[in-house]
């Protein structure tokens, strides 16, 4: 479904995406070449929490809302609510139309980027956020065989790409143990001001 | 004053605080004289009329007549068994006013004797004993005992399941069934503990006008008669049952009850067990809940109960400190010890010793406690029974400051809230007694000394 403005996946678009910075022009030709082109209307699920996937979602031109499942306790009893975590937009080139709804948390705005990252390294990863776009996106899948015969072909290409997927899952697992401290400090707080 | 005087202060009051609940039961008696003379009077104008009087118990003897399942029953019985004596001795005239003459040793019987016979006869048939001396030998006789038998076998099975249940109900109520008319602005006690005694005398001692007083518990029926029988001013009654139940409470009529006494229960209790604060709430919500006009006055022993039965709507709650057992055991095993403290707690300002609290000089900061009591003993005389410290609060928010995702601190922060949690402690003040020699005094830390 091509329109004029279309974004053409080339080796220039790939290298915009944080994942690819470090490869060459050659290598980020051969990658363009792997990637399957898409797009999602607003309100589209670009990838559901808690879905197992072995595809990676390159996000070229658009605005996306990462949120999370949390169990909250309301008047009624304890509820599953959606919550919003952060906003990521592209600038390289910005998205086309305003977003859907009004953004009411941090919008984070980067040349290109990827999500679904953590399939390129771990076979039938679980989503870990729902992605939900916010504007008209372009952008472009790439799966895990695909990306693993690339590698295969030319060993170089892994090295760079890993060490982000790495870097990223570090911080994650540093926020997350962060997260059970938190909560830990909280369970005995309220464990112990309850009575 | 740092909370150790405090607390000490507490225990010397203890004296007074013991009969605390029982001059609140007395001045209740006290607050009600006004009302009832005036009740009394006119109660007395009304008696002074003896038909009246007379009247009143027919009447009440007529609604329980009325009223009472198993006279009503009875009183069917009866009708039916004039009707068929009376059927019977028209019908069967001849049969029976023969056989009664025959018993007789007569050759005529008379009306009378002829109807007694009947209803001899229909008596022996009612109660199934069926002597068989006499029976109706007619056809319309005969159909007339039919139709009487079928009525009673019905009539019988009802009496004599009311005669069961009306057993079984009163068994139920222990025994005991106290006389709605008579208790009325009596005082009800829940609860048996050795307090009760005492509570007892003390209201005996003010010779109230409503002496009636209703005792609720488990206790043994021999000691709770034993205790009561001492006071022959008090019209005492016990009730044995668990006073958290609505249907016990009500059988001491606390809904017409001036007051309600809920002490701290030990009736079930082996020596050593404390009793349980928690029937002390239930009892309070339960006669609030029979009546909410009741006035409740709970006693209890722990300080954490206080707003549990403050909510509970209790009209006051009496709560004797920990510190009269301490003092009362010490005097017997430690003997010594209630001295020394009322010594301390009943400092004048020419008192020769005292306990003070000073705060430690900064230059003393960092030392070792040795050191610091050898400093107050030098230049004081004073002896350093230990330190009282603040101890920071903690700030959940604070400590959480920007680590992990903000997510999860928001939902931590949110739910927390709601629950009505606060997300801070407020500071405390710590206090170490009688620490090692080791025991650094840091900055900012009080001596607690005797001076």
């Amino acid at each position: 479904m091509a329109t004029k403005s279309d974004v053409k996946i080339d080796a220039d678009a790939i290298s915009r995406i944080n994942l690819f910075q470090g490869l060459s022009e050659t290598q980020c030709a051969a990658i363009a070449q792997a990637v399957e082109q898409t797009t999602y209307s607003p309100h589209g699920i670009i990838l559901n929490e808690g879905d197992q996937g072995d595809t990676m979602i390159l996000v070229f031109q658009g605005q996306v809302e990462v949120t999370k499942r949390v169990l909250i306790r309301t008047s009624s009893g304890i509820s599953e609510s959606k919550k919003a975590i952060i906003r990521l937009e592209t600038t390289n080139p910005p998205p086309e139309e305003d977003p859907v709804t009004v953004p009411t948390v941090h919008v984070v705005k980067i040349p290109a980027f990827g999500v679904g990252e953590f399939s390129l390294v771990a076979e039938n990863a679980i989503r870990t956020a729902t992605v939900v776009a916010m504007t008209p996106i372009q952008a472009g899948i790439i799966t895990i065989d695909a990306f693993n015969k690339l590698a295969e072909e030319d060993p170089t290409i892994a090295a760079p790409v890993f060490r982000e997927v790495a870097k990223s899952a570090v911080q994650n697992l540093a926020t997350a143990t962060q997260d059970i401290s938190n909560l830990t400090q909280a369970f005995f707080f309220a464990l112990s001001t309850g009575n | 004053m740092s909370d150790s005087a405090n607390l000490v202060g507490l225990a010397g009051e203890n004296r007074y605080r013991q009969a605390e609940l029982a001059n609140q039961a007395q001045e209740l008696v006290n607050k009600d004289q006004g009302i009832s003379l005036l009740e009394r009077a006119a109660e007395r104008r009304k008696k002074d009329s003896k038909f009246r009087s007379f009247w009143e118990k027919t009447k009440t003897f007529w609604e329980w007549f009325r009223g009472n399942e198993l006279i009503r029953y009875a009183r069917w019985a009866i009708v039916i068994l004039l009707i068929s004596a009376i059927a019977q001795t028209f019908v069967e005239w001849d049969t029976f006013s023969a056989s009664v003459a025959g018993h007789l040793g007569k050759d005529d019987a008379t009306r009378g004797e002829t109807f007694f016979h009947a209803f001899w006869w229909s008596v022996v048939t009612f109660t199934t004993v069926g002597y068989g001396d006499v029976s109706p030998t007619s056809p319309l006789g005969k159909s007339l005992a039919m139709v009487m038998m079928l009525v009673n076998l019905g009539l019988v099975t009802v009496l004599s399941g009311t005669i069961a249940s009306v057993l079984v109900a009163r068994r139920l109520q222990g025994g005991t069934k106290l006389d709605a008319e008579k208790y009325n602005q009596h005082l009800v006690i829940c609860g048996w503990n050795h307090m009760v005694k005492e509570i007892l005398e003390m209201i005996a001692g003010a010779h109230p006008t409503n002496n009636l007083i209703v005792l609720v518990n488990e206790a043994d029926e021999d000691q709770v008669s034993r205790v009561a029988a001492e006071f022959k001013a008090l019209d005492v009654t016990h009730i044995s049952g668990n006073f958290t139940e609505e249907s016990v409470l009500r059988s001491a009529f606390v809904d017409q009850s001036r007051m309600c006494l809920i002490l701290p229960d030990t009736s079930k209790l082996g020596s050593g067990e404390a009793p349980d604060e928690q029937r002390t709430i239930l009892a309070t919500l339960t006669a609030k809940g029979i009546s909410e006009e009741l006035f409740v006055v709970a006693h209890v022993l722990e300080e954490g109960t206080v707003p549990h039965l403050k909510r509970a709507n209790a009209n006051d709650v009496v709560f004797v400190d920990p510190h009269v057992p301490f003092m009362l055991a010490n005097h017997a095993v430690r003997p010594g010890v209630p001295q020394l403290l009322r010594m301390l707690v009943e400092e004048s300002a020419d008192a020769e010793h005292a306990l003070s609290v000073t705060t430690v000089p900064e230059e003393l900061a960092g030392q070792r406690h040795d050191m610091v009591s050898a400093f107050y003993r030098a230049t004081h005389q004073w002896t350093v029974l230990g330190y009282a410290f603040s101890q920071a609060g903690f700030d959940l928010e604070k400590q959480m400051a920007e680590s992990g995702s903000p997510l999860i601190r928001a939902m931590i922060k949110e739910q927390l809230e709601d629950a009505g949690i606060k997300l801070s402690m407020d500071e405390q003040v710590a206090i170490t007694l009688n620490p090692a020699d080791e025991f650094v005094v840091e900055s900012g830390y009080n001596a607690v000394v005797l001076t």
